[in-house]
C-alpha cells in the first residue's frame, strides 16, 4: 500500500442535487477516471475557504479529490495504490 | 425508573475512520501516526492482533508486524466524523454530551417507554453508526456515567453491557480497580490505592471515610462513591456550552536539538497560535505554563502568574521565555515544546486611554483578520522563519478536549450519503 501527495488541479464531472455533491469522473494526466465509488467526504477550513473532500475509488487506485468552495477549483491530493 | 446512560465508545476510531475512507485497508493490519517522529495514536484491531498498541513507536510496530501499514493521521477527518456521530445521536435525544473526541454520553431514561428498552435504543444507535459512517461503536448503559463508562470497556469491539443498580455488587466483587481507570479512577490513584491494600472496587466502597480523605483529600470522598457505584452528575445538553479553562499548544520537533535560537523560535510560534485562539475566544490569561519534553521521553513543566491578564503571542512568549531562562542550561536535548495560558477573564472591549496600547490592539486585530483569511501564519514574526526551516508540521499539537459544540469545523459523510453537515 502506498499513498502519494499529488496536489494537482484536474477537471472532474460532478452531479450535483438534493444537498449533495457526487462526483462522477476526473481528468488527471491526460486519462479520464470513472469514479466506482464515493466512500467518504469531509470539510476542512483554509482561512475563510471551505475545502470538501471526497474519497473515491477507480479500479485498483482510491483517490482523494478536493473542491474549493471559494474557487470552485477541484484538486487531485492524494492516490493511494495498493 | 432507573436512570439510563450510554457511553458511547468508537472501537480504535482514528484507524477505523481511516479504513472506510479507504476500502483497501479493511481488514488489514494498520495503524494511525504523525509525520515524522511521533507514535501510534491508533492501531486497528488487526494490527492489535500483533500486539501493537497505542503509544507504541512506529519501528516497535513494524517490529511486531513487518506488513502493517503506516497511515499518516488527520485531524480533520477525526474531528467530522465525531460531529456526525453527534449528528446521529441527536437524532434521539439533546441530552448528549461529548466526552472526547471518540466517546459521548446520553441519557435515553425519557426514550425508554412504551416496552422500548435501553439496550432496544443501544442497538438502533450501533445499527445506525454502522451503516451510514461504516464504523463500530461499544455501548455501556448503566444507572450514571461511572458504571456505563466501566460497561463499555467491557466487550470490546462492538460491545453492548449493561450493569444495573442490583447488578453492581456483583460487579464490584471481582473488579480491580484498575478497571476503574476512565470511570473516575486515574493510574497513579489506582497504583497507590493498591500499594494501600485496596485492590479491588468493592473494597474501595467497603474502606472508612476517614481513610479515604486521610490519604486522598477531598478526593478520597468521591474515591469512595466511586467504589459504591455512585455517581450523582448528570449529562449535560449538547448545546451547553462550557467555557474553556485553558488554551495551549505543543509540538514535537523533527528532530531532538539543544540550539536555543531554534527552541526560542518554536517557542514564539505556538504562543503566537495560542494567543490568536485566544482572542478568537474573546478571552485573556494570566497563567502561563511552560513544558519541555526530552529526547528520553523525560522532561519538566513550570508555570507563571502574572499580575495582569494578557492575551498578545509576544507577552505569553515573554513568560515563556522567563520560565525557560530559570532552568537553563538545559538537561538534554529537546524533543517537544508546549505552551498554554490559563486562569481565564472575558475580555470586556475596553479601550484603552494610551494610544500606543490602543494602535497595538488594532493592529494584532488586522493580523488576526488576515491570518483568519488567508490562513494561519499568512502574517508572522520574523523568527518564526526558523521554526519553519528547521521543520513544522501540519498541525500544531492541540492541548486539551476537542470542543465541538457550535464550532464549525467540518463534516464526515459517510458512504453514498452525500449531506452537507455544517
Amino acid at each position: 500500500m502506498s499513498t502519494e501527495k499529488i496536489g494537482e488541479p484536474i477537471d472532474v464531472g460532478a452531479v450535483f442535487g438534493k444537498n449533495k455533491i457526487r462526483p462522477k469522473w476526473f481528468v488527471w494526466n491526460g486519462r479520464k477516471i470513472d469514479i466506482g465509488e464515493v466512500t467518504y467526504t469531509w470539510k476542512a477550513r483554509e482561512g475563510d475557504s471551505i475545502i470538501r473532500y471526497f474519497a473515491v475509488t477507480g479500479g485498483a487506485t482510491s483517490f482523494e479529490l478536493s473542491l474549493n468552495q471559494k474557487t470552485m477549483c477541484w484538486t487531485l491530493e492524494k492516490t493511494n495504490v495498493e | 425508573m432507573e436512570p439510563k446512560i450510554f457511553l458511547i465508545d468508537m472501537n480504535a476510531f482514528f484507524a477505523s475512520v481511516e479504513q472506510s475512507i479507504n476500502p483497501a485497508l479493511r481488514g488489514k493490519p494498520i495503524v494511525v501516526c504523525g509525520e515524522g517522529r511521533t507514535i501510534v495514536t491508533a492501531a486497528s484491531y488487526e494490527a492489535r492482533a500483533f500486539g501493537i498498541k497505542t503509544g507504541s513507536t512506529p519501528c516497535e510496530a513494524k517490529r511486531l508486524c513487518p506488513g502493517v501499514i503506516i497511515v499518516r493521521s488527520d485531524m480533520n477527518k477525526y474531528v467530522g466524523s465525531s460531529l456526525n456521530i453527534h449528528g446521529i445521536l441527536l437524532r434521539f435525544t439533546e441530552l448528549v454530551e461529548p466526552f472526547s473526541i471518540d466517546e459521548c454520553f446520553m441519557d435515553v431514561t425519557s426514550l425508554c417507554r412504551n416496552g422500548k428498552t435501553a439496550a432496544d435504543i443501544a442497538r438502533e444507535i450501533k445499527k445506525l453508526i454502522k451503516a451510514e459512517l461504516n464504523l463500530l461503536c461499544s455501548i455501556g448503559i448503566g444507572p450514571n456515567k461511572v458504571i456505563a463508562k466501566l460497561a463499555s470497556k467491557m466487550q470490546k469491539p462492538d460491545g453492548l453491557v449493561e450493569i444495573t443498580r442490583a447488578d453492581i455488587p456483583g460487579v464490584f466483587e471481582t473488579i480491580p480497580v484498575e478497571k476503574l481507570q476512565g470511570a473516575g479512577v486515574g493510574r497513579k490513584i489506582s497504583e497507590k490505592l493498591n500499594s494501600l491494600g485496596i485492590k479491588t472496587a468493592k473494597e474501595l466502597g467497603q474502606a472508612g471515610e476517614d481513610f479515604m480523605m486521610f490519604h486522598f483529600g477531598i478526593s478520597g470522598w468521591h474515591l469512595k462513591r466511586i467504589g459504591l457505584g455512585e455517581d450523582s452528575s448528570t449529562v449535560k445538553e449538547y448545546s451547553y456550552s462550557e467555557r474553556e479553562k485553558s488554551f495551549g499548544h505543543s509540538h514535537t520537533l523533527p528532530k531532538n536539538t539543544f540550539d536555543l535560537q531554534t527552541i526560542r523560535s518554536y517557542l514564539l510560534m505556538l504562543c503566537e497560535k495560542t494567543a490568536a485562539r485566544l482572542r478568537t475566544a474573546g478571552m485573556s490569561g494570566k497563567t502561563v505554563h511552560f513544558y519541555v519534553r526530552y529526547g528520553d521521553f523525560t522532561g519538566f513543566g513550570r508555570q507563571k502568574s502574572l499580575k495582569h491578564h494578557i492575551n498578545k503571542g509576544l507577552d505569553i512568549f515573554s513568560t515563556a521565555v522567563d520560565i525557560l531562562e530559570d532552568v537553563l542550561p538545559l538537561e538534554k536535548p529537546v524533543r517537544l515544546l508546549g505552551v498554554s495560558i490559563s486562569n481565564l477573564i472575558l475580555e470586556n472591549g475596553q479601550k484603552f486611554l494610551f494610544e500606543d496600547i490602543e494602535r497595538e490592539r488594532k493592529l494584532t486585530g488586522i493580523v488576526d483578520e488576515i491570518n483568519n483569511k488567508y490562513g494561519d501564519f499568512t502574517i508572522k514574526p520574523s523568527s518564526v522563519l526558523i521554526a519553519e526551516n528547521f521543520g513544522i508540521e501540519d498541525r500544531c499539537g492541540l492541548i486539551g478536549k476537542y470542543n465541538f459544540k457550535g464550532r464549525k469545523v467540518s463534516g464526515l459523510i459517510g458512504k453514498n450519503n452525500l449531506k452537507i453537515v455544517e
